[in-house]
């Protein structure tokens, strides 16, 4: 009874609590005539283009906040491809809706941080959360662009493919005539590898299988040249056989742009493959983080370990397929200490204390967890030589 | 296409066969005929008169017997005399159709001027107080007896309030106009504007709720996420990406609603005393007026079908996945 009772205080609290957010937001949103200062700043790296700094994104639910990205922190340098991986529910996409400015608001806002971004045809750089909406918009498709991961959904029904194609086309070009729009669609849609390009141009979203319609969607993020390209696990969606294929175009694309990639995943072999950075993410922050060769011969933290060893191996030895125990912590209520401790075979006393700070292993690498304190490697060898 | 166009046709044929029995059972069945309600009380009304004017009327004859007569004549093109009237029903549904199509077609442009718009806007902010008041309105409208609410309009703008409107009719009384003119026209309109605002007003909801479910399931659509994704300003997005599929249910539901416009008109007409199909045929089914009631109600069936094909139609116009 009492229970009961306290139950629905909470709960109201909760509400008003939200309440209060969502209209400061909106009042934020609805800001006129924001001064440049405001989203002007100076990126910390000279080589980077995209600097998330203590990034939280928070989603204002009625069962409480939920802190899907708790201050996660890395580099994109220019031209490179950075693999993000982790579970499901682990904050992938939270964090590329993040830099995209595509959270559902105002339930989902970015709390606090920064997302500095390497402005290059304005010649300067730019605060991601601060811009204008409008100042947004030119960036979107055009210098950061976005592949999803359900390309039977992210293409309009009722517009054909071409239409799709052209729009962002016409948008970031201004002056180009509608015939070089289509003849620009035309040649994104061979670059992706579809034959009969001209035919695909002007059928419907609904006349193509996943696999083709993923290619158009990945023409369609290329079409504008972005500086950025977001790929939110876009393979997973797909049969077996097509997933591969789509590798192949991803991989055979990052040779011929230029392009830096984020590539969001939780297949550690496609990030074996193509990324350069690897960040590995844990309910909602990074728990390790380093080169690809780093994470994947000298992997530090348990959970990343364990990702390696869920892995499908090709050899066929292993007949039951690893899984780390446990699951993904609730994230509306998460501790004050390591949140992989109940799933972590490794379990010392402090970790129970308070969350691990990331240990500096080397210059590009770091990981959150004690045992790398003592800087002496747990893991030495890696996972890969045995 | 044309083809689906004459399969459909050929089918709606016989389920309008259907409805004619279903309802010709329906209207025979009714607790007193034409006759007796018409002589209930006259003393001098002897039982043979009674049964010789019975047979006058065929209604001496039994249901499936009458059915079968009705249908031959029907499929002539005779839909038999009007009991009430003594005029064949198909020259007063000619007669009156045109006002009461008249009035339907201008309810439903309103209806959908109305709900359209309030659904989009209540969808774009749900849960502010644009959204709150306008879902309110909605169900206000819903919830209203007609009847009622038709008092309360005549109470209000009529002559005994504000005195600005006429509240019956279809042309002010003491005037005469030789020919069509615009005066004759904005007397037309005068009348209009509180059947069809009352109309509207409580039949508006339906649509605007469908619409705003449409539309808020529209603008959560992975498709409106790649929209923005895009870059393309927040107008477009919703104005054409989400839109144009809400479109796709809306479409239908307004090709379903033509049918329900006409049987609507029946008590707005009487309310408002204007001469339409609605209204006789209110009065027809009080007093048994079986060839009218047949006629009416047979042509609702056929608005009702050929509403339906309309919206399949308009659906393949609309949305590029649906080919027949
Ligand atoms: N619209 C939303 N409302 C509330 N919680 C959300 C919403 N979107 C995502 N979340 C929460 O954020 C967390 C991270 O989700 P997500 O980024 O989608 O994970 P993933 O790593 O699989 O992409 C999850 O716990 C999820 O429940
Ligand atoms: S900090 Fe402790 S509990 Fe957490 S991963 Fe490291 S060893 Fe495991
Ligand atoms: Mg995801």
């Amino acid at each position: 009874m009492g229970d009961k009772k306290n139950n629905t205080a909470r709960l109201r609290e909760i509400k008003r609590f939200n309440n209060k957010k969502y209209r400061e937001h909106t009042k934020l949103s609805r800001r006129k005539n924001i001064e440049p200062s405001q989203y002007l700043t100076e990126m910390k790296s000279p080589d980077s283009i995209l600097e998330i700094e203590n990034l939280c994104t928070y989603f204002y639910t009625d069962v409480g906040t939920v802190k899907a990205v708790d201050g996660v922190t890395f580099n994109v340098p220019k031209g490179k491809t950075v693999g993000v991986v982790g579970e499901s529910g682990c904050g992938k996409s939270v964090m590329s809706l993040s830099v995209m400015r595509l959270l559902q608001e105002p339930q989902g806002q970015i709390a606090s941080g920064e997302i500095r971004f390497r402005q290059s045809s304005e010649n300067r750089a730019v605060n991601i959360p601060n811009l204008p909406l409008k100042e947004m918009q030119k960036i979107r498709g055009n210098e950061i662009s976005m592949i999803f991961q359900e390309p039977m959904t992210t293409l309009n029904p009722v517009f054909s493919i071409g239409a799709q194609l052209d729009e962002s086309i016409l948008l970031h070009n201004k002056g180009i005539s509608k015939k070089d729009a289509a003849k620009r669609s035309i040649e994104m849609l061979e670059l992706v590898g579809i034959a009969r390009a001209e035919g695909i141009y002007k059928g419907y979203p609904h006349e193509l299988s996943g696999g083709m319609r993923q290619r158009v969607v990945i023409a369609m993020a290329l079409s504008c040249n972005p500086e950025i390209i977001i790929a939110d696990e876009p393979t997973t969606a797909l049969d077996v056989t097509i997933q591969a294929q789509i590798l192949d175009l991803l991989r055979d694309l990052k040779n011929k742009i230029n392009a830096s990639i984020i590539l969001i995943t939780h297949d550690l072999g496609v990030v074996a493959e193509m990324a350069d950075f690897v960040v590995v993410m844990y309910a909602g922050r990074i728990v390790e983080q380093g080169t690809a060769s780093d994470i994947f011969h000298n992997p530090q933290h348990p959970y990343t370990v364990g990702l390696m060893k869920s892995r499908p191996t090709s050899h066929g030895q292993q007949e039951k397929l690893y899984s780390i125990p446990g699951s993904v912590p609730n994230p509306t209520d998460l501790p004050d200490f390591c949140y992989f401790k109940n799933r972590c075979e490794f379990c010392m006393d402090i970790c129970g204390q308070k969350y691990p700070p990331l240990y500096k292993l080397s210059n590009t690498h770091k990981a959150a967890c004690y045992l790398c304190k003592d800087e002496k490697s747990k893991f030495e060898g890696g996972v890969f030589s045995e | 296409m044309r083809q689906y166009i004459f399969r459909r046709v050929m089918i709606s044929f016989i389920v309008l066969i259907g409805v004619s029995i279903l309802l010709y059972a329906l209207v025979r069945l009714m607790p007193s005929d034409f006759i007796d309600m018409t002589t209930a009380g006259n003393v001098k009304m002897s039982d043979e008169v009674r049964e010789s004017l019975k047979e006058a009327y065929g209604l001496d004859k039994g249901i499936v017997e009458g059915y079968i007569s009705w249908i031959w004549s029907a499929l002539h093109g005779d839909l038999g005399i009007s009991f009430i009237y003594r005029k064949p029903v198909t020259e007063i549904i000619a007669k009156y159709a045109p006002i009461t199509f008249a009035v339907a077609f201008i309810a439903l442009v309103f209806e959908v001027l109305v709900a359209v718009p309030l659904g989009i806007a209540a969808a774009k902010r749900q849960y502010s107080k644009m959204d709150y008041i306008i879902v309110s309105f909605a169900f206000m409208g819903i919830s209203l007896p007609i009847f009622f609410f038709a008092q309360i309009l005549k109470r209000v703008f009529g002559f005994y309030g504000l005195d600005i409107l006429p509240v019956s009719g279809m042309l002010t009384a003491r005037a005469t106009y030789v020919s069509f003119t615009f005066t004759k026209l904005l007397d037309y309109a005068r009348h209009l504007v509180l059947p069809i605002s009352c109309f509207v007003i409580t039949s508006v909801g339906g649509l605007l709720r469908y619409t705003r479910t449409n539309m808020l399931e529209a603008l959560n659509a992975d498709y409106v996420r790649t929209a923005r994704a895009k870059g393309l300003p927040e107008k477009k997005v919703i104005n054409k990406h989400a839109f144009r599929n809400t479109l796709i249910p809306v479409v239908t539901m307004v090709g379903g609603m033509l049918p329900s416009l006409f049987s609507g008109a029946a008590i707005t007409e009487s309310l408002f005393g204007l001469d339409g199909l609605g209204k006789i045929a209110l009065e027809a089914s009080y007093r048994a007026d079986i060839p009218y009631l047949m006629g009416f109600n047979m042509f609702l069936a056929i608005l009702t079908l050929a509403g339906t094909l309309i919206a399949d139609i308009l659906y393949a116009v609309v949305d590029p996945r649906v080919k027949y």
